[in-house]
């Protein structure tokens, strides 16, 4: 038996727009830092090696510096041997990340940049299906396991990247060959291969009924739609195959969905977003609904950029579901007449016709600040 | 509003005062400078707009200097159906106390008057109009620097707040607006700096992030050319490969063909020498026969030769038995002719002697003839003897042996007698007639003459004779016997001849015979002799092959020679075969083809090393990064400026609400405002006054006896009065109106000539009717025109 990890889609040098740019520095970094905590896994699992299953780079153009010498050198920390495979996002093609890797890297790494079997640890072997250009006209897993013959005694590995057919039967990538499901389980059967090591999908993915088809996901999340992401598998592979999935992210993506229904509410949020550890690691979105009057919605307004510095990212992501109420201005109270007062009651209009103009909400929170302040004047 | 009465304690440098006003008509407030007249006015809206615990600077301003006292300030006045006396106490044991009079009695205190007071206010009073009739000293200020102080005065009442003691709500708000607004915006709605700096910033920002994506996209094309003519490229290789392959095939068909060609040439002669041999073997067959045929017919003939060579030999024989007969008959004959014939010579000599002897004779006889004419005269009847010889035998004629052949005949003439004898048979004599005598007379007459001649010719034949002498013999007999002994010899000669002919015929034939004989035998020894050579051939050449060998030669020779076409057709059918789809043809067009890819190979080599090094400039290394950057840099920028814009906006949206709101209220009062400055101005300056309002409810121009100036163009006098007009249309419209508010002339007319002064002051007493006018002055005179007008000297 033999215990291995099995990670994918590191995405080195990979900075999400929406961060700040000190988030967006420290974001690569831990990116990076995602490979110690990797190797944190195979000292605790006593793993014997590790592949990467493509997008160990984001780009065949990251920073040789900053991304590929540093990601060299916390994969030489590792104790065991590291595979990695060359992906759609590092591909083989012209102007290769991998061209710089093969001078740099540190002796145990090996880069899978061609289909031959690799021993791995005593009795099993390591077999890499490289994407050897930017659009693979045909599968990208075939070629590496077609033409083996079977093998009785080596358990072996596959270790690819792409999207199975069975996972998603329509790409939107249409310039991109489909992995078959059918051809990597025949393979199983027949003894060509015991498990099978998919990049690709950022999410944690049991692929098929075998259970020897894993997609392990991205070790750091890289978006809001992963299901799911931030683990490395760990596998033993035997004459049966147990694969257990690794908690390894240091940040998170999540979308929270809060019902905003007046000052309480409001101040529940704000409660919330100040709660909570690791902010600087999480990248939070927040659905809204309910209704607000207007300062209300000012304040909801203040709190995210008060509280934004503090998170990885912080945004207000779909406010679609929130009302701003006009109400809460009393024209009255604030002792608008004449034509001011045919002035606040076109704004209210505004604010209240279907569609709104939300910048008339926005005027009458204008409105009423410049009112109070003229009246704690007026007061004074 | 009315304000019926100010009382002033402690403010400013005022100990305690009690000013009274007319509630209708001009109360004249004259006092020296620094009397406090200014400050009657400022008490008032003080006391209306600060609470007793206020801390405004514009509150604390008014405590007399260097005191602790309190300022109390007790204003009464009017406004909309309200009678109030407000009394406040600021600084020190502050107070406020409100007392309404009418409608109903209240009495209010503190924070609640306060509130009532407000209220009252809100509800009766138009500030904007109250701070627009308010026509201070620091209106005179704006009034230097403002072309249009009156015009500037009603504007700044509806704009204008916070930097004047009358701070009202709304014109704050439209000015707070403004202000926001002023933020982002230039009055004329521009984007400022700031927002232009975010547009900048953006613009550069979307730039640089245009820029790296261009190079990122042009990487990526670069990148997926690449893969494709690296793709292609291989594919080229491929066929290249399989061309060059096909290529090697079609050169071993090639040489297969050579190959298969040569075969077929071999095959073609080796048809050829089957032939040969085929023809040899039939020709050594048909030698054969022909050569058995040869010996067959050789001998043959030399059996029919032989035969034939035999029968000559007995006719040889017989011929040569002939010959030698007829020779030696001939030669026999021969010997009789010439014996003949010397016996004709002989006979001939003698003939001819008998001949001449003869002629000598004949002349004799003629000589004779003559005598014998004379004698045949005498013997004319002489005869003839004529012996014809029945057979052949001697005869002797008269004396003369005569040998005569058979039909020969012997004549003699018979003169006298004559004797014919056949020797052993008859004698025969014959003898002459009488009638000869008389002829021989006649004869020898005619003879006489002839004799002579005759004896002549006899003479010269004697001479002739002589010699030999005479023969002896008789001319004729000897001629005859001439004649004889020629036919004799003749007929000899004929009859040797005649042998001859037949020896020489029979010795002819012989030797013809003899030579055939000579010939065939000849023929035959050659028969023999070819028979030998042929035989000995044959039999050699049997020895060798045996005529069966041969024929089984000939039968191999057809086989071989039937396998040998065999073979060839085969050939050539392999030939054909290979040779069918025009080989050079195909291999040009492969050579062709393989130049082509080679070639399109090369260019994608090319191609992909210039796409390398396309790839290699535009890579930068750290492109992913700063893309990333760049975007994250332009959000954060786009973000930032669209909160800014939308604050913008927002500000935008309300102040241009609030001033086009406001703009609406203005033009209740341009219309109005503008007839009453008229109305006023045409009273003061005549019939050809006019003026075009500004849209800010400024006069904008003044139109006067056809010349319209802008009003910035006017003297300061001129615009002085202006402004005075205006604030006293402004009044009189809102006295008009009911609700009104003091006209309060602080100081003004300045500017003015006496003569204008007059003039003003009877519109202000003409045009003020249900106005209250509050007229503060240093200088009373100023306003000695005014008409029905109290003055209250401080």
């Amino acid at each position: 038996m033999a215990r291995f990890v099995h990670a994918a889609d590191l995405q080195l040098g990979k900075a999400t727009r929406f961060l700040r740019p000190e988030a967006r520095d420290r974001y690569r970094q831990e990116r990076i830092d995602a490979i110690r905590a990797i190797g944190e896994v195979v000292r605790r699992e006593s793993a014997e090696f590790v592949v990467v299953a493509g997008d160990v780079f984001d780009s065949n153009d990251v920073d040789r510096g900053q991304v590929v010498r540093r990601a060299l050198d916390a994969f030489g920390e590792l104790s065991v041997p590291v595979f990695l495979l060359p992906g759609n996002h590092d591909h083989l093609g012209l102007r290769s990340v991998w061209h710089s890797v093969r001078d740099w890297a540190p002796s145990n790494v090996v880069v899978l940049d061609d289909c031959r079997p690799r021993q791995a640890a005593p009795g099993v072997e390591v077999v890499g299906s490289p994407w050897t250009s930017k659009r693979p006209l045909s599968d990208p897993a075939a070629d590496a396991f077609d033409e083996l013959p079977p093998t009785a005694e080596t358990r072996r590995v596959l270790v690819a990247h792409g999207v199975v057919d069975a996972v998603f039967p329509v790409t939107d990538r249409i310039d991109q060959a489909l992995i078959k499901l059918e051809s990597l389980e025949a393979a199983l059967s027949d003894g060509r291969l015991h498990y099978v090591a998919l990049g690709d999908r950022h999410s944690v993915t049991d692929v098929g009924a075998t259970g020897r088809v894993w997609y392990a996901g991205t070790p750091e999340p890289t978006a809001w739609d992963e299901t799911s992401p931030g683990h490395v598998l760990v596998v033993d592979l035997g004459e049966t195959v147990e694969v257990r999935a690794v908690q390894v992210a240091r940040w998170s993506f999540e979308t929270i969905s809060v019902v905003l229904e007046g000052a309480a509410d409001l101040e529940g949020l704000r409660a919330r977003l100040m709660g909570g550890a690791c902010k600087e690691r999480r990248a939070l979105r927040i659905l809204a609904e309910g209704s607000l009057s207007v300062a209300e919605r000012a304040e909801l307004t203040e709190i995210i950029e008060e509280l934004g510095e503090t998170f990885g990212c912080l945004e207000l992501h779909d406010i679609s579901g929130l009302q701003t109420r006009p109400d809460h201005v009393d024209p009255d109270e604030l002792g608008l007449t004449g034509y001011l007062r045919d002035a606040f009651d076109e704004l209210v209009a505004l604010a209240t016709s279907e569609p709104a103009d939300e910048r008339a909400a926005d005027a009458l929170v204008l409105l009423d600040r410049i009112t109070r302040h003229a009246g704690i004047r007026s007061a004074a | 509003m009315r304000i019926l009465r100010v009382r002033l304690q402690n403010y400013r440098g005022t100990g305690d005062r009690e000013v009274r006003l007319r509630a209708d008509g001009i109360t004249v407030v004259a006092g020296p400078n620094e009397a406090g007249k200014s400050s009657l006015m400022e008490a008032f809206r003080l006391a209306l707009k600060f609470r007793d615990s206020s801390k405004a600077a514009a509150v604390k301003a008014v405590q007399p200097v260097g005191t602790d006292l309190p300022t109390e300030v007790e204003v009464e006045f009017k406004t909309g159906g309200y009678h109030l006396t407000l009394k406040r106490r600021w600084h020190r044991d502050t107070s406020t106390q409100l007392v309404v009079h009418a409608p109903a009695r209240e009495e209010h205190a503190g924070r609640l008057a306060d509130e009532r007071l407000q209220e009252i206010l809100d509800e009766t009073v138009d500030s904007d109009l109250m701070d627009a009739l308010h026509m201070g000293q620091d209106d005179k200020q704006l009034e230097q620097a403002t072309p249009n102080p009156w015009g500037g005065a009603l504007a700044d009442a509806l704009s204008v707040g916070r930097d004047q003691a009358s701070c009202r709500l709304d014109t704050t708000l439209v000015d707070l607006a403004a202000d926001e607004r002023s933020r982002w915006l230039t009055p004329t709605g521009k984007e400022k700096k700031e927002l232009k700096a975010f547009a900048d910033a953006i613009r550069r920002a979307e730039a640089r992030v245009d820029e790296l994506r261009a190079t990122q996209e042009e990487l990526e094309t670069c990148v997926v050319e690449h893969d494709r003519v690296r793709a292609q490229r291989a594919a080229l290789l491929a066929e290249l490969d399989q061309a060059r392959a096909e290529l090697d095939g079609l050169a071993l068909r090639h040489s297969k063909l050579n190959e298969a060609t040569a075969v077929r040439d071999r095959r073609a002669a080796e048809v050829e020498t089957a032939e040969t041999n085929a023809r040899a073997a039939e020709a050594a067959v048909v030698t054969r026969r022909a050569a058995a045929q040869r010996v067959a017919e050789l001998e043959a003939r030399i059996s029919a030769v032989a035969e034939a060579a035999a029968g000559e030999e007995a006719e040889r024989k017989a011929a040569k038995v002939a010959a030698a007969e007829a020779r030696h008959a001939s030669t026999r004959l021969a010997e009789r002719a010439e014996e003949l014939e010397a016996a004709a010579t002989e006979t001939a000599a003698l003939s001819r002697r008998a001949e001449a002897a003869e002629r000598l004779a004949i002349a004799a006889s003629q000589r004779d003839a003559e005598a014998a004419r004379v004698e045949a005269a005498r013997s004319a009847a002489s005869p003839s003897l004529v012996v014809e010889m029945i057979t052949n035998s001697t005869v002797v004629v008269d004396g003369e042996l005569l040998e005569l052949k058979a039909g020969a005949v012997h004549r003699t003439g018979v003169d006298g007698s004559s004797v014919v004898e056949v020797p052993g048979v008859a004698r025969i004599s014959v003898e002459p007639g009488a009638a000869a005598v008389e002829l021989r007379e006649a004869a020898e007459k005619a003879a006489s003459v002839v004799l002579k001649q005759l004896d002549e010719t006899m003479a010269r034949c004697r001479e002739e004779l002589e010699p030999l002498g005479n023969p002896g013999v008789d001319a004729a007999a000897a001629r005859q016997a001439a004649v004889d002994a020629s036919s004799a010899w003749g007929d000899a000669r004929t009859a040797a001849t005649r042998a001859e002919r037949a020896a020489a015929q029979a010795e002819s034939e012989l030797r013809e015979l003899e030579s055939r004989h000579q010939r065939v035998s000849d023929q035959l020894d050659q028969a023999r002799q070819f028979l030998e050579t042929d035989a000995t051939d044959l039999a050699a050449a049997r020895l060798e092959s045996a005529d069966e060998d041969l024929d089984s030669m000939v039968a191999a020779a057809t086989t071989s020679l039937g396998a040998a076409r065999a073979a060839l057709a085969e050939a050539d059918t392999r030939v054909t075969q290979l040779a069918t789809d025009s080989l050079p043809e195909r291999v040009a067009a492969l050579e062709s083809r393989i130049r082509d890819l080679q070639a399109k190979s090369d260019e994608a080599r090319d191609r992909l090393s210039a796409l390398a090094e396309r790839a290699r400039l535009l890579s930068d290394q750290g492109l992913h990064t700063r893309l990333q950057d760049a975007e994250a840099e332009r959000d954060a920028l786009l973000a930032e400026s669209g909160r800014d814009r939308r604050r913008a906006e927002v500000a935008d949206l309300l102040w241009s609400t609030l001033d086009r709101h406001r703009k609406d209220a203005e033009s209740a009062y341009r219309d109005p405002l503008r007839m009453r400055i008229e109305e006023l101005g045409r009273a003061l300056l005549g019939p050809s006054f006019s003026v075009e309002m500004g849209h800010d409810l400024k006069v904008a121009r003044r139109r006067l006896d056809g010349h319209t100036v802008e009003v910035g163009q006017l003297s300061a006098g001129a615009r002085e009065q202006l402004a005075l007009i205006g604030r006293i249309a402004c009044a009189s419209l809102a006295a008009r109106d009911g609700a009104g508010a003091p006209l309060i002339l602080d100081d003004t007319l300045g500017f003015s000539d006496p003569e204008r002064r007059k003039a003003i002051s009877r519109v202000l007493s003409d045009a003020t009717g249900g106005c209250q006018v509050i007229v503060l002055t240093c200088d009373p005179e100023r306003y000695a025109e005014l008409e029905d007008a109290e003055l209250v000297q401080l």
